[in-house]
């Protein structure tokens, strides 16, 4: 699983049928850096993702990637390689705290 | 299928049930020219690959289930054979 | 399988029904110089489903994509890593 933050969200309204009523989000995964243990790294990279936890804009959070994708019950029939599938509150390298969702 | 090089062995005590049994060893994956290819993995092994030989091995899921007798190992890897010609 | 090494720990406020009781660990990937204490065989942590307890240091096989979630067939969670077993002896030249 990656760490990314929220960007934005992704609307289509022509698109396949299975996709209908799904809440698409774009995410930018975040590197942890095992040097500077001070903050998550943005990467520039952008993904689309599905949505099951009901995440919002600027939320870090924890995705699923591959085949996996679909192994919730509310992705199980969906054409994605890519899911939010938690709310992300704190990461830890060694005894830091290099994200917390309080500050 | 690919080739590889085995580099070594591990051993582990907490681990999935499906590893019972099993020895695990080290493999390096290699390119077309026999230099290692992305990162070593860890494969189950029933014959007897010993440090650096010359070996391919599979990550057909179907096959891991057959050897270990279960449909929820999380093993990917398995030895099929040790290489005689040294791949030339 | 890939050996990774555990260097830290994500919690979450959120997440989905199957995962709740879920611990994440923080693993860097190792290559071959890097099991042998090379800097530059560490390659960018990624997060880990772990049930076996893995501590800061320990040494994992970590399986991934499909196989991860194979342990919990039938009722399969969407993950994509997950460690396998905690290695006591990494004998590796």
């Amino acid at each position: 699983m990656f760490l990314a933050r929220i960007t934005g969200s992704l609307v289509s309204t022509h698109k396949v049928e299975t996709l209908v009523g799904q809440k698409l989000l774009l995410v930018e995964p975040l590197r942890v850096d095992e040097k500077d243990q001070k903050s998550l790294k943005p990467t520039g990279r952008s993904f689309v993702v599905v949505d099951t936890v009901g995440a919002g804009e600027g939320e870090v959070v924890l995705c699923v990637q591959g085949s996996s994708a679909r192994f919730t019950p509310g992705t199980k029939e969906l054409p994605i390689d890519a899911a939010i599938i938690g709310i992300v509150d704190q990461v830890q390298v060694k005894s830091c705290t290099i994200f917390s969702s309080a500050d | 299928m690919q080739t590889a090089r085995v580099i070594g062995n591990v051993t582990a005590t907490v681990k999935h049930p499906s590893f019972t049994g099993w020895r695990l060893i080290v493999l390096q994956p290699l390119d077309i020219q026999n230099q290692p290819d992305e990162f070593p993995v860890i494969a189950i092994d029933q014959l007897g690959a010993g440090r650096g030989d010359l070996v391919f091995f599979t990550s057909d899921a179907k096959y891991i289930q057959q050897l270990t007798g279960r449909k929820d190992s999380p093993i990917r890897f398995s030895v099929q054979g040790i290489v005689d010609n040294n791949g030339e | 399988m890939r050996i990774m090494e555990c260097i830290g720990r994500v919690t979450l406020s959120q997440w989905d029904p199957s995962l709740t009781g879920a611990i994440w660990k923080l693993a860097v990937p190792l290559t071959h110089a890097g099991l042998n204490g090379d800097e530059n065989g560490r390659a960018e942590p990624i997060v880990i489903y772990d049930e076996m307890g893995a501590g800061i240091g320990s040494l994992m096989a970590v399986s991934e994509s499909a196989e991860a979630s194979a342990p919990f067939d039938p009722a399969v969670k969407p993950i994509d890593a997950y460690n396998a077993a905690i290695l006591d002896t990494v004998n590796v030249c």
